[in-house]
């Protein structure tokens, strides 16, 4: 990211070798971001396409040896914001304060009477889970994605989301608890709840 | 016990920088003895610490498609003879 020491200027061959050893070996997890982020596979291979072209053009602004893959992913969050959000098959808009009103309680056991036991979270197969997190609103499977399938620190998605890492705390809370709600209603549907 | 126990809401608010690998050394300390001592924090430990391991574990990665690498390197290469004339 950018508030790392000044960069060396390379010439236009050691910038290449650099994209190559550097940002090309994320690709995989680039592309699983754009498309958590689009849930379509053509959007999703554009804003990638444009993530990695914009990432070659500010190649300079690149310090070697710092985090490439939050770098990236920064790129590539802003590009969805600016060129692609509203293509994207987004679920309803969620209205946070609705949200923070009813999931935002201190009591503990607000957590616990959601209906969902470990075991019977084990019990949940893949595409429950997916599906799970891809209802939630944009912001909310954005930061579970950074941090639980990506494992980017608090300080790493505040800086790829341009937000304070107290907001990062705070929108993890929401939208794990909004999951959990989810997982809750899914497994009493399939009937693996309440055993 | 009181919901509104104060090592409970302090446990509720540190069990995410745990589970996050965010806390520090007092914070792990407290959370181990807590686990001990409050049934109900133990199981919101177990049901946070699943939903995160099914995400980890079994949530599906999207694989791109083929081309998609050859087609940026492509351009890249383009860029690059065309920024060298």
């Amino acid at each position: 990211m950018t508030d790392s020491p000044t960069p060396v200027p390379r010439s236009e061959q050691e910038n290449l070798q650099l994209f190559n050893r550097e940002f090309v070996p994320h690709i995989d997890a680039m592309y699983n971001f754009a498309y958590k982020l689009t849930l379509d596979e053509d959007t999703a291979k554009d804003l990638v396409q444009d993530t990695y072209l914009k990432a070659f053009r500010f190649i300079n602004s690149f310090t070697e040896g710092t985090n490439a893959k939050a770098w990236l992913f920064k790129i590539l969050k802003n590009t969805f914001i600016n060129d692609f959000r509203k293509k994207s098959k987004e679920p309803p808009k969620v209205d946070y304060q609705e949200v923070e009103s009813i999931y935002n309680s201190e009591d503990i056991d607000e957590n616990i009477t959601i209906d969902l036991r470990s075991e019977t979270v084990q019990d949940l197969i893949g595409d429950e889970v997916t599906n799970a997190i891809n209802s939630l609103a944009v912001d909310f499977r954005t930061v579970i994605i950074l941090c639980d399938l990506e494992g980017f620190t608090y300080e790493e998605m505040s800086k790829i989301l341009d937000i304070p890492i107290g907001t990062v705390r705070s929108r993890l809370h929401r939208a794990r608890t909004l999951l959990k709600h989810k997982l809750s209603e899914y497994a009493r549907k399939m009937g693996y709840a309440g055993n | 016990m009181s919901s509104q126990d104060p090592n409970r809401l302090l446990f509720k608010e540190i069990l995410p920088l745990v589970l996050d690998g965010e806390a520090d050394e007092n914070q792990r300390a407290f959370f181990h003895k807590q686990i001990g001592d409050c049934p109900n924090c133990r199981q919101l430990y177990e049901q946070e610490n699943a939903i995160k391991q099914v995400i980890k574990t079994r949530v599906a990665r999207q694989q791109p498609p083929r081309d998609l690498l050859p087609t940026i390197q492509q351009q890249i290469q383009y860029h690059f003879s065309v920024s060298k004339t």
